[in-house]
C-alpha cells in the first residue's frame, strides 16, 4: 500500500491508525466502547459512508453486527446477523472462514475484510460508499486492511485480557469462598455459603443442594437459593438412590459434571455436579440458568467444579463436626439429651414462648422404686428398664414440626430421672401426655433373664408462664410437684399448681 | 460549573439508523439539561436479552435502558429495576399511556411501577389493493378466518406481472418473532398459551391447537409458502416492493421502512401510488374474536443507579409528546403515549382508523410472568420445529399434537420451579 500513497496521506493514515489501535489497550473500557471509538477513527481516516464490525458469536454460530458508524452522524447500530454455514453461507461467510481473502461487491461500493489472527477467526470489517455512490479505491481498500489487521490483534488482545481478568477475579472469589467455608463449622452455614457463592459469585440463576442420607439410602434435597430469593431449606424432596430414577440421582453415577448427553433446549441450561470426598459420593449440586435462558459454558463448568470440590470437603467436615457435637449432647446409654443440653433447649424454649406468647410444659419423670431393680437383678437390668422408658418417651413426642422447627425434647436428667419439654403444651395437654405415658409404661413388659417385669413412673409438671418464667423457676416447680407425688404414693402425676393441695391425688 | 452527571443509556437497535435518530433526541435533551450528559450505547435485538440479563446478574446495568415489554416482571423480580412508583405517581404518568402498554410496566400484584412505556407495536393485515381489485376482492373478504382462507385459495397462483402471486408472506425465521406470529391465532381461536392461573402451559389444549393448526396449515397448503426459501427470511415485508405476496401481517414501524408515511399525520400523507396499491385492514377474526399481537418496549432505570433523578428526567423527556412524535416520524415507532398517538393519527383516514382500533381494541400483550424468557424460548423451539416440519413435509395432525404435548411438558416444568 505504501507505494501507492503519497507521503502526507500515509503519515495521516499511520497517525490515525496508531490512535485507533491505542484504544484497544485502554483496558478499563468495554469492548463495544472501544470499537465505537475505533470506528470513528476509521471514518476520520477514510472517506467511507459507513463501517461495520461483525463479531463471531459461538452460541448462535453467526456473525453479529457489534458496532457500526455512519458518516452523517454519530453512532448507529443495526440488527443484523449472518449465520455461519460451512457450505453455502455466502461470500461474506467465505471471507470469515478464510475461503477468500476479501470481497468487494455491489459494483465496488462495498468491501468486506476478515478480522482474523493466526489462531482465531474473529469476525468481519465491512465498509461502504452506498450514499456517495463512489467506487472504493484500491488505496482505500488497502488502508482498511491495515485497520482490519490491527483491530484483529486488538480484539484478540481484549478477549485474552478479559478472559484472564475474569479468571483471576473468579479464582480470587473462589479463594474467598474457600476461606469462608473453612471457618464455618455448622452445616447450615456451610450450605448457605456454597449456594450464595453459586448465585452471587458464579452468577448461576439457581443452585440446589442434595445430600445422601446414608441411613435411609436416599438422596435428600437440603437447601436452595436463586437470584430471586435467599437460601432456604428444601422441604420434602428425596429420591431413592437407583440409576434411572431421575437426572439428579443419575448424576451420582457419572464420572464428571455434565448436562445430559441428549440435552437440548432448557435441559442444556442445567448442570449436575456430584459432590465427591475421597472417591465417595456424598451428594449433588445442581445449578441452572433457566430463568435467564443462558446456556452453561465451559468456563461455568470449570468454576462450579472448583466450588463443588471445596464444597464436598467442607460439607463432610461440617457433618463430622455435627456428629461429634451431637454425641457430646447425647446420653451414651439412651441417646437422649444430656442434662446440660436440655437446659440450653429449655432456655431457648423460654425465649421462644415469651416471644410467641405461648405456653409450654416441663415434665420431670422418675421411675418408681428404681433402686429395687438394680438390687434384685443387677445394673444391667436397671439399664434395660431405663432403655425401655427412653423408647416409650421417644415414641410419644413430636420431634419437628412441618417447618423443621424442634418441638418436644427429652433428656436424661441423671440416674432414673428424665425431663420432657413439651412445646406449646398447656397444663391440660401436659397432663394428657403424662397420662398416656403412664399407661404406656405400665403396659410395657421388660424381659430380664427370661423373666417378665413391669415398672411404673411418677411425674411432676410445671407450665410456662403459669408456674414460672425462668428455667430455674420451672425446674424447681416441676421438681416440687414430683416430690409431692413421691411423698403421696407412686404411679401418679401432679401439676405444680396442685402440689401441696390435699386432694391433688384424687384429681390425677 | 460542576462536571455534568454522566448517565449511561443503552438502547436496543432495530433499524440501521436507530442510534442516529436517538442521538438527535439526546442532543435536544442535553441542550435543555446542561448538567446531564448521556452516554449512549447500542445493542442489537439479537443480543439484547443476553446483554441485559448478564448485566443484571453481575450488577452492571447502565443507569437507564430499553427493555422488551415482556421483560419488566422478570427483571424486577430479581431486583434489577428501580421502583418508579412515586415518581410516576407524582407526574401522573399512568394516565398518559395506553392501558395495554401501561400494564407491562406495573407489577400485577403490588401495583408498583418499574418502567415507562416507550414504543408500541401492533400488527395489522396489509394487502395489495391492485391485486385484490383485479380479482374483485376487498378487505371484507379477509375479515374472518373462513373468508381469509377462501381468499387465500383464490389468490394462490394468481399471476401478477411475470410472477405468480402467493397469498400471504410469513416469516420462517426461528426467533421470538415466531411466537408473536402464532399466539394471536391461538387467542382468536379461544385458546391461550398459558392456563388462567399462569402455572401450566395451555398451548396443547384443543382451542389453542385449532389456532396453531390454522396458521401452519396456511404454510402447509402453500397459501403462505416457505418451502421455496433457501435462507430463512421475514418474507412478508418485501412484498410491497416485489408484489410476490398479496398480503402480510406486520406492524406500523416495519411498514414505515417500506412505505414512507403510509400512516401519516394527515389523510393524504402517503403518495398517491402507495395509496392506490396498498391497503391495510384488521387481522381476520377467529371463532373467539379478533386479536392482534401488541408488543413494544419500555424504559427502565437500574435499581443500582446512582443517578436515578437524572435518569428519570431523561426518561420523562424520551416519553414526552414531542420526543415520541419525533421518533415516529423518524423511524415509524408507534408512540405508547395517548396524546402523541392522537396528535399523529388525528385524521379519520381509513388506514389510521385501522391502526387506532387495532391498538385500542384488538391488541393484546403477553402476561407478565417471572419466567417469560423460558416460556418464550420453549415456544420458539416448538413453533420452529413446526416450520421445519412443514418444509420437510413431516407436518401433520399427529406431529402437531405430539410436539405440543412435548413442549407443554417443558413449560410446565419451568413454571413449577
Amino acid at each position: 500500500m505504501e507505494q501507492n500513497i503519497d507521503k502526507g496521506r500515509l503519515q495521516k493514515h499511520l497517525k490515525i491508525l496508531q490512535e485507533a489501535v491505542r484504544v484497544f489497550f485502554q483496558v478499563e473500557s468495554e469492548l463495544n466502547q472501544i470499537l465505537k471509538t475505533s470506528l470513528k477513527h476509521v471514518m476520520d481516516d477514510i472517506d467511507f459512508d459507513a463501517v461495520y464490525i461483525f463479531l463471531y458469536e459461538e452460541t448462535s454460530n453467526s456473525l453479529e453486527c457489534f458496532e457500526a458508524r455512519m458518516r452523517e452522524k454519530g453512532i448507529i447500530g443495526g440488527e443484523s446477523r449472518i449465520p455461519v454455514k460451512e457450505d453455502g453461507g455466502g461470500q461474506l461467510v467465505d471471507v470469515f472462514l478464510g475461503k477468500c481473502p476479501s470481497v468487494i461487491w455491489d459494483d465496488g461500493l462495498q468491501i468486506c475484510l476478515p478480522l482474523r489472527t493466526a489462531d482465531d477467526k474473529l469476525g468481519l470489517l465491512i465498509a461502504d460508499k452506498l450514499t456517495s455512490r463512489q467506487k472504493i479505491t484500491q488505496e482505500e481498500g488497502d488502508m482498511l486492511s491495515d485497520y482490519a489487521r490491527e483491530f484483529s490483534w486488538g480484539i484478540r488482545h481484549m478477549k485474552i485480557f478479559r478472559v484472564n481478568t475474569q479468571k483471576i477475579e473468579m479464582l480470587l472469589a473462589l479463594s474467598k469462598i474457600s476461606e469462608a467455608m473453612t471457618s464455618a463449622l455448622e452445616l447450615n452455614g456451610v450450605l448457605s455459603i456454597i449456594l450464595k457463592s453459586a448465585i452471587e459469585v458464579l452468577y448461576f440463576d439457581r443452585a440446589k443442594l442434595y445430600l445422601i442420607d446414608k441411613e435411609k439410602k436416599m438422596l435428600k434435597g437440603v437447601a436452595i437459593a436463586d437470584i430471586r430469593k435467599a437460601v432456604r431449606p428444601i422441604e420434602m424432596e428425596q429420591y431413592h438412590i437407583e440409576k434411572g430414577v431421575n437426572r439428579i440421582v443419575d448424576s451420582l453415577f457419572e464420572e464428571e459434571a455434565a448436562p445430559a448427553a441428549e440435552a437440548h433446549g432448557t435441559e442444556a441450561m442445567f448442570l449436575y455436579v456430584p459432590l465427591i470426598v475421597q472417591n465417595a459420593r456424598i451428594g449433588v449440586l445442581v445449578v441452572d440458568n433457566v430463568f435467564s435462558q443462558q446456556p452453561i459454558t465451559k468456563d461455568d463448568r470449570e468454576s462450579i467444579d472448583i466450588l463443588a470440590n471445596q464444597a464436598a470437603i467442607t460439607i463432610e467436615k461440617a457433618r463430622l463436626y455435627e456428629e461429634v457435637k451431637e454425641l457430646s449432647i447425647r446420653d451414651s446409654l439412651t441417646g437422649l439429651y444430656v442434662h446440660n443440653f436440655l437446659l440450653t433447649r429449655l432456655e431457648e424454649e423460654v425465649k421462644r414462648a415469651a416471644r410467641m406468647k405461648e405456653k409450654f410444659s416441663l415434665m420431670i419423670i422418675d421411675i418408681d422404686g428404681f433402686k429395687r431393680y438394680n438390687d434384685l437383678y443387677g445394673h444391667q437390668a436397671g439399664d434395660e428398664v431405663i432403655l425401655s422408658l427412653a423408647r416409650i418417651l421417644n415414641q410419644n413426642i413430636r420431634s419437628f414440626d412441618v417447618k423443621g422447627r424442634a418441638l418436644d425434647s427429652i433428656g436424661r436428667y441423671g440416674g432414673d430421672e428424665f425431663v420432657l419439654l413439651l412445646a406449646g403444651a398447656d397444663a391440660n395437654i401436659g397432663l394428657s401426655v403424662a397420662k398416656r405415658l403412664r399407661e404406656a409404661v405400665k403396659a410395657r413388659e421388660v424381659k430380664i433373664d427370661g423373666k417378665s417385669i413391669y415398672f411404673t413412673i411418677s411425674m411432676g409438671i410445671a407450665v410456662y408462664p403459669d408456674d414460672g418464667t425462668t428455667q430455674q423457676q420451672l425446674f424447681k416447680k416441676a421438681d416440687e410437684a414430683l416430690y409431692w407425688v413421691k411423698q403421696h404414693g407412686k404411679d401418679q402425676i401432679c401439676l405444680a399448681k396442685d402440689a401441696g393441695k390435699k386432694d391433688s391425688k384424687e384429681i390425677l | 460549573m460542576n462536571n455534568p452527571v454522566l448517565v449511561k443509556f443503552w438502547i436496543i437497535v432495530g433499524g440501521i439508523n436507530t442510534g442516529q435518530i436517538i442521538g438527535k433526541e439526546i442532543e435536544e435533551f442535553e441542550k435543555t439539561h446542561p448538567g446531564i450528559r448521556i452516554d449512549l450505547s447500542t445493542i442489537p435485538w439479537t443480543q439484547a436479552w443476553k446483554r441485559i440479563i448478564t448485566a443484571a446478574k453481575t450488577k452492571q446495568l447502565p443507569d437507564i435502558f430499553q427493555i422488551g415489554n415482556t421483560w419488566t416482571k422478570t427483571l424486577s423480580s430479581i431486583g434489577s429495576l428501580a421502583d418508579l412508583t412515586e415518581e410516576a405517581g407524582e407526574d401522573r404518568m399512568k394516565n398518559k399511556f395506553h392501558p395495554a402498554s401501561w400494564v407491562t410496566c406495573e407489577a400485577e400484584e403490588t401495583r408498583r411501577v418499574y418502567a415507562l412505556p416507550w414504543g408500541a407495536e401492533t400488527r395489522m393485515l396489509f394487502y395489495r389493493k391492485d391485486i385484490f381489485s383485479r380479482l374483485n376482492l376487498s378487505a371484507k373478504d379477509i375479515s374472518t378466518w373462513e373468508l381469509f382462507e377462501k381468499t387465500c385459495a383464490i389468490l394462490k397462483g394468481h399471476e401478477h406481472g411475470s410472477e405468480q402471486v402467493a397469498a400471504l408472506g410469513v416469516s420462517d425465521i426461528k426467533d421470538q418473532g415466531l411466537v408473536h406470529d402464532v399466539v394471536p391465532w391461538i387467542w382468536s381461536s379461544g385458546g391461550d398459551y398459558l392456563s388462567k392461573d399462569g402455572l401450566t402451559a395451555a398451548f396443547g389444549k384443543d382451542e389453542a391447537l385449532n389456532g396453531i393448526r390454522f396458521y401452519f396449515d396456511l404454510m402447509n397448503r402453500d397459501y403462505a409458502p416457505i418451502r421455496d426459501r433457501k435462507v430463512p427470511s421475514f418474507g412478508g415485508h418485501g412484498f410491497f416492493v416485489t408484489g410476490k405476496y398479496a398480503m402480510c401481517i406486520a406492524g406500523a414501524s416495519v411498514v414505515a421502512g417500506y412505505l414512507p408515511d403510509f400512516f401519516g399525520t394527515s389523510s393524504d400523507s402517503a403518495s398517491p401510488e402507495i395509496r392506490e396499491k396498498f391497503g391495510v385492514t384488521y387481522v381476520p377474526a377467529g371463532p373467539a374474536g379478533r386479536f392482534s399481537f401488541l408488543g413494544g418496549n419500555n424504559l427502565a432505570i437500574s435499581s443500582r443507579s446512582t443517578h436515578k433523578d437524572e435518569a428519570w428526567q431523561f426518561m420523562r423527556f424520551l416519553t414526552s409528546n414531542e420526543s415520541q412524535i419525533n421518533l415516529y416520524k423518524a423511524m415509524g415507532t408507534m408512540p405508547a403515549g395517548i396524546e402523541p398517538f392522537t396528535i399523529l393519527f388525528c385524521e379519520n383516514a381509513e388506514r389510521e382508523e385501522v391502526l387506532k382500533n387495532t391498538y385500542s381494541e384488538y391488541g393484546r400483550s403477553y402476561r407478565q410472568i417471572d419466567f417469560w424468557g423460558g416460556v418464550e424460548f420453549i415456544m420458539t423451539e416448538f413453533f420452529g420445529n413446526l416450520i421445519d416440519a412443514v418444509k420437510t413435509r413431516k407436518y401433520n395432525e399427529k406431529y402437531l399434537a405430539t410436539e405440543a404435548k412435548r413442549y407443554a411438558a417443558q413449560v410446565d416444568y419451568i413454571l413449577s420451579l
